[in-house]
Order: structure tokens, then sequence, then C-alpha cells
């Protein structure tokens, strides 16, 4: 259950970019998940609206988006990307491949509650 | 309003994983992660281990457990530094724990420090603690499609130690199987075969040996 670790710090920076930008609620944060990275999406929901709970991030939602591995073929040097380590080569079908990357675990952006302004 | 972003999720963590690092350089001591699932063979590795590396390298170890310190005074036992980290539940150790269990060491008797990590294929994996390599534990008893069900440990790893070589007789575990696994994620960390009870592997003791403090 690293997910709740994984998720504090998620807060922690959107919260911290948020008053860095003068905004009062957050409504959704954006995180890049690698495919190698082994983050369970419920989970890591859950853990973050847990952590968000009680600040500017209440209700907020937690978009994952996945960021793909690199597989080379070992037999014919092709490179594919893909987001689930099962496969074959694309070109030449070998098992032979080699993963790499795929390791991202990156806040990419937040969306803020426009402020509205009630001043005459 | 949309804000970029574009941070690290896990920044505070690798800089708190950096500073340990440095600080360990400044001293000159090398730190290694012994990463494997419960009941791999970790601590008793590190039993059969120490003893052959005492005299020649100063060793301490940071035990990494849920719960107990059941591991500790194993260690203990083979007269070595051992500070037991307690998670209290946590399924992995983080740089600050580490930390902690540093406090605790007489760090300038020290050449070597083994941080055996939660017994989990999954959760230690994702966190830096500020170790110099790491160290996967793998035995035959769990089966040669763990490196492929649990990529991400493996992937990073420095080394590979096949553990309960002894008992391979007893199970379907397939020697060339596993390394393939291995190497669709890892293309370099050396393999080793070994069983604690038995004989260590002496090419381990000297990849062990040769790994210069600042490696990192």
């Amino acid at each position: 259950m690293h997910e709740f670790s994984i998720a504090r710090s998620i807060c922690r920076i959107a919260l911290e970019e948020a008053e860095r930008h003068g905004a009062s609620r957050i409504t959704a944060v954006c995180v890049e998940v690698g495919t190698m990275r082994q983050v369970v999406p419920e989970l890591l929901k859950t853990a973050f609206e847990a952590a968000g709970s009680g600040t500017p991030l209440e209700g907020a939602t937690l978009e994952l988006q996945a960021a793909p591995v690199e597989a080379t073929c070992n037999q014919c040097g092709h490179v594919s990307h893909c987001e689930t380590l099962q496969m074959n080569c694309e070109r030449c079908d070998s098992s032979d491949v080699q993963f790499a990357g795929g390791n991202n675990l990156r806040v990419n952006s937040i969306r803020v509650a426009e402020e509205v302004c009630h001043e005459h | 309003m949309n804000i970029e972003v574009l941070r690290d999720v896990q920044e505070s963590i690798k800089a708190d994983a950096n500073d340990i690092r440095a600080a360990l350089d400044v001293q000159g001591i090398r730190m290694f992660n012994l990463m494997g699932g419960d009941g791999c063979g970790k601590t008793r590795l590190l039993e059969r281990l120490l003893p052959k590396l005492a005299g020649d390298v100063r060793c301490a170890v940071l035990e990494g457990d849920i719960t107990t310190t059941l591991d500790a005074e194993r260690i203990a036992r083979v007269n070595v530094p051992v500070v037991q980290l307690q998670t209290n539940g946590c399924c992995h150790l983080e740089p600050s724990l580490i930390r902690g269990g540093l406090d605790r060491l007489p760090l300038n008797e020290l050449d070597i420090i083994i941080v055996e990590n939660v017994g989990n294929l999954v959760c230690p994996a994702e966190f830096d603690i500020g170790e110099h390599a790491r160290i996967a534990v793998l035995s035959v008893t769990e089966g040669h499609d763990k490196p492929a069900k649990y990529p991400l440990l493996f992937s990073r790893a420095d080394a590979v130690i096949i553990s309960k070589m002894d008992l391979l007789e007893y199970t379907n575990f397939d020697l060339e199987q596993c390394a393939r696994n291995i190497r669709l994620v890892n293309a370099n960390a050396p393999i080793f075969e070994d069983s604690a009870e038995w004989k260590l592997d002496p090419a381990f003791l000297k990849w062990l040996a040769a790994m210069p403090a600042s490696c990192a």
C-alpha cells in the first residue's frame, strides 16, 4: 500500500502550486504514471481523496495518464511503445524484447477554480 | 484555470535520498538496499555473508520490518552493529526512517551498510532510500515467473541473487526462463546463484567488494 505515500506527495505538490498561484480550491490534479510503476489507480485515487480531505483539494479529481514503456526488439531492433509489459515485437513478433523507461511519476498540471471577484 | 506543474511526485524523497547518499560518500560508506519477497532468504543470506566479510570490511545492518525485532536479534548474534527499523504497518522503507537508523550506527567505524528492506516484491522498489546499489533476492521456491510479474524491483536491481539453490530439485523453477524474465527488464545486472545453507557464491562476494564508494 505504497499508494498512500505517493498520494501524500501528489497532494503536497498540488497544494504548493495552488498557493503559489493564489488559488483557494483545486478541482483536478493530472498525474503521469509510467507503465513500469506498480501503482494501482483505484488505490491511488482512494488515498488521494483521504490525503486531500480538509484541504483545498477536497473534492478534486485525480486524473491519471499512462506513460508507455519502450520495448526494443533484440531480434530486429524495432522500437515500440506499449502500456503493458506483456508483448511481442510488433514488427517481427519476437518475444525477445528489452523494456526500458516507463518510470515517470509526475504531476503534470492542476486545475484550479476560477476566483469570482466581488469587488465593485 | 489550468496550471502546468511538471514536478516529479517523489522529488522530496529523491532529495532526501540524495542527501543521505552524499553524507555516506563523505564518510566513504557504501550502502546496499537488499530487497525481495518475504521468506526469500534475505536475513539468512546476511547471517552467512557478514561473518565472511568480517575482518576485511566493517559492516552494519539496518533491518526493516513491519514489526518485531526478530531479524535484528539474528543479525546481532553474528556480532554486527544492527538497528531494527519498524515501519508499524508500512510496506516499505523511506529515507526518513533510514536517517533515523543511520543516526544510531557508529558511522565512522563502517565501510558497508546493508539495509534489509521489508519483505515485499512491490512497494520497496518504488522508493530510493539513499543506497548506492540495489540487490534483489529471489528464491527458487517463489518461482521463475516473479521477475516478469514484479518488473520494477528487478529492472532497478544492480545485482540479482537466486537463492535457495539447494532446493532447486524439489521445485519446477526454470533457471533459464528466470534469467530471460530478468533480462526483459534489466540488460546488465549480474545474476548470482546462491545457497546460503550450502555455500555463498564467491562471485557475489567479489561483486560486493568491488563496488566503489561513489558508484551512485
